[in-house]
């Protein structure tokens, strides 16, 4: 019942948070994702998404205004160079602006307004990327966060499962992968979870953040992850909703989550992992282990 | 026919006479001799190796022409030389760059063969003799002094759109309409909020070493140019223009050395904004694209370097705005650098060293 009540909860707020955007069109034709919203990125999370197409264009995912454009290399010493390549940026309604990063030329400045239908730029590899792609980040200016893209893009129609490869409880007694263990002692653990989304696009295969880790000890519901938009704290960037890690502190390494401690009493736990992504597709596992007192 | 050679000569002795009283008198006013002292191409130039040795790091000129970077001392020696790979920030003495793609970056001191790795990824910029990298999604920025050492790091709920450095404060000028202002170490000052437009960004930034204010270019619909007087934690509003031709891209601005004076890139000029009381503004006009400016205290000059159609053109002014000099170079403009009373400037491949002069008469 818990369970029952606690998915209900997280679909209600999943579509609150999904009808408080508007409804986005893909800036490419025929996209691929090459790196979803909360993958590790540097010492931070991605705070939007690498999107692969074998067509060039690129329009903008909503009529907007043009209200900032960069460009990769710095002119003189006062210009300011950009990591992010070719850049633009879109004003929309109600305080969301969209970035299209790594375009393959400058966009000029003397068209302010742009169409859904128009061009923005070409799919390009400017600024730190060797690849070519466009870089979607969308931001929602009146609560100054960093909203994941897919949650107004069309399903992208994506079928395969999330991998998820393993779940370990550790303390500072040992290290107990939950596919191999059968009883534990009773007491605090870290859990860590080891998943990840996959995609190939451009003939390779690509990593990437899983939309939403959800875990349930006998039952209840106890930590879960969900990448629907980041906020700044003290400077750095995390998940608004809890646990609000920053990402050195969530990924202890590749798609290795730390997802806070569980307290194991004595007798069966039940362990119960739900890993989805953004097109809905999940990966779960029950792990049922013996805890033991001490 | 004799009265008509008589009013002739009348007529010269008139118009003689006109032309003593309006040039005759005329004083030629003080101005700025442009001279070339020298130009090497740094493609085909060899270094002069031999020669860094006691030379002190003060001399080290920094320059940056098409694919390259480098030092080079003031009568024309190539000390130092690399190729640019994505992207390179050039201090004084020292630089940071990525050694090939793919590599980490690093800060060199050529002088005395340091290397310093940093842990971060992104393009770095020098202001104020530190090195700040602007993370690749342009989010957040990390500082580091020119000797490697981590100063701070921060991110931002909106992309970096401008950067600047005084001796003591760093400015980051953000699209959400910010100006946040921390300490060296990375202590919060203040932040600086000019909500006065349509659309509230920042679209350029300027601390001044001198005179504890900051410049700020900011909204469309309209754009203003703001300036403000910083005092700990909180900052004065002292003056604002409007901008009558807005940028929607990073508008160059920069104070003078003695904060008196501050220049401002706009679509289609330069301001130039005198920062004491009685505030005033004139605008220089652009015939192409803004490379860079210098405004040069010692000589009261102004000296600005455009692209137009693949060329380079310099412009000095007097900082009234009264053109000195304007000169033509091929090749397309990189650098403009300003060491005592000479210009460094990089076209195509090429580095020229020009002297400025002074005349009074």
């Amino acid at each position: 019942m818990k369970y029952m009540i606690s998915m209900l909860m997280c679909a209600t707020f999943f579509y609150s948070a999904v009808s408080s955007l508007y409804s986005f069109e893909w800036p490419v034709k025929e996209p691929q994702i090459v790196s979803t919203f909360g993958s590790q990125a540097g010492e931070s999370y991605n705070k939007g998404i690498d999107i692969f197409s074998s067509s060039e264009v690129v329009s903008p995912v909503e009529a907007g205004e043009l209200v900032f454009v960069a460009r990769e290399y710095a002119k003189g010493i006062h210009d300011l160079p950009s990591p992010m390549g070719n850049l633009a940026v879109l004003q929309h309604e109600r305080g969301i602006q969209s970035i299209y990063g790594h375009l393959a030329s400058p966009v000029m400045e003397d068209v302010p307004f742009y169409d859904i239908t128009d061009q923005l730029g070409t799919i390009g590899s400017s600024g730190t990327i060797e690849a070519e792609f466009v870089y979607l980040q969308i931001i929602d200016s009146e609560v100054n966060r960093y909203v994941n893209p897919l949650l107004s893009l069309p399903s992208i129609g994506d079928t395969a499962e999330p991998q998820l490869n393993e779940v370990t409880l550790s303390n500072d007694t040992g290290s107990f992968p939950l596919e191999s263990t059968t009883s534990v002692p009773q007491g605090s653990y870290r859990l860590s979870i080891n998943t990840f989304n996959e995609s190939s696009a451009g003939d390779t295969m690509h990593r990437m953040a899983p939309y939403s880790i959800k875990v349930y000890i006998n039952g209840e519901a106890r930590d879960s992850l969900s990448f629907e938009s980041l906020t700044i704290r003290d400077w750095s960037a995390v998940p608004t909703a809890p646990p609000a890690l920053q990402a050195a502190q969530l990924y202890s390494g590749p798609w290795e989550f730390q997802l806070g401690t569980v307290t194991l009493q004595p007798g069966e736990a039940a362990i119960e992992v739900f890993v989805n992504d953004f097109s809905g597709n999940e990966a779960d596992r029950t792990y049922r282990i013996e805890v033991s007192s001490n | 026919m004799s009265i008509g050679r008589g009013f002739l000569f009348r007529t010269i002795a008139l118009i003689a006479v006109l032309m003593y009283a309006l040039l005759g008198s005329y004083s030629i006013k003080p101005g700025n001799a442009y001279l070339q002292e020298w130009i090497i191409d740094v493609q085909t130039k060899n270094m002069d190796s031999d020669s860094t040795e006691g030379i002190p790091p003060e001399e080290w000129i920094p320059f940056r022409v098409e694919d390259s970077f480098g030092f080079v001392s003031a009568d024309g020696k190539l000390l130092e030389n690399s190729s640019i790979e994505w992207n390179i920030a050039l201090g004084d003495s020292t630089y940071c760059n990525y050694t090939q793609q793919g590599s980490n970056l690093v800060i060199r001191d050529p002088i005395r063969n340091y290397l310093y790795p940093l842990s971060v990824e992104g393009y770095p910029v020098e202001r104020g003799g530190d090195y700040f990298v602007l993370s690749k999604d342009l989010t957040a920025v990390t500082a580091f002094s020119a000797t490697g050492e981590f100063l701070f790091s921060k991110e931002f709920p909106s992309i970096i759109t401008s950067l600047d450095a005084s001796e003591d404060t760093v400015g980051i000028g953000l699209l959400n309409g910010r100006v946040e202002l921390f300490n060296k170490d990375g202590g919060y000052q203040t932040g600086i909020q000019p909500e006065t437009s349509r659309i509230n960004a920042v679209y350029g930034t300027a601390l001044s070493f001198a005179s504890q204010k900051a410049a700020i270019v900011h909204g469309i619909d309209p754009q203003f140019l703001s300036l403000y007087q910083l005092e700990g934690t909180k900052s004065q509003r002292l003056s604002q223009i409007e901008i009558s031709d807005p940028r929607r891209s990073q508008a160059k601005i920069a104070f003078s050395e003695n904060g008196e004076y501050l220049l401002c890139e706009t679509a289609t000029e330069v301001l130039v904004i005198s920062t004491e009381e009685p505030i005033g503004s004139f605008s220089l006009p652009l015939s192409g694209t803004l490379v860079d400016f210098e405004f040069f205290t010692e000589l009261d000059s102004i000296y600005i370097l455009e692209e137009d159609q693949d060329t380079a053109v310099l412009h000095i002014y007097s900082a009234e705005g009264r053109q000195y000099s304007k000169e033509k170079f091929s090749g397309r403009p990189h650098w403009l650098f300003q060491a005592e009373e000479n210009l460094y400037i990089g076209t195509g491949s090429l580095l020229r060293k020009v002297a400025i002069e002074r005349f009074s008469k």
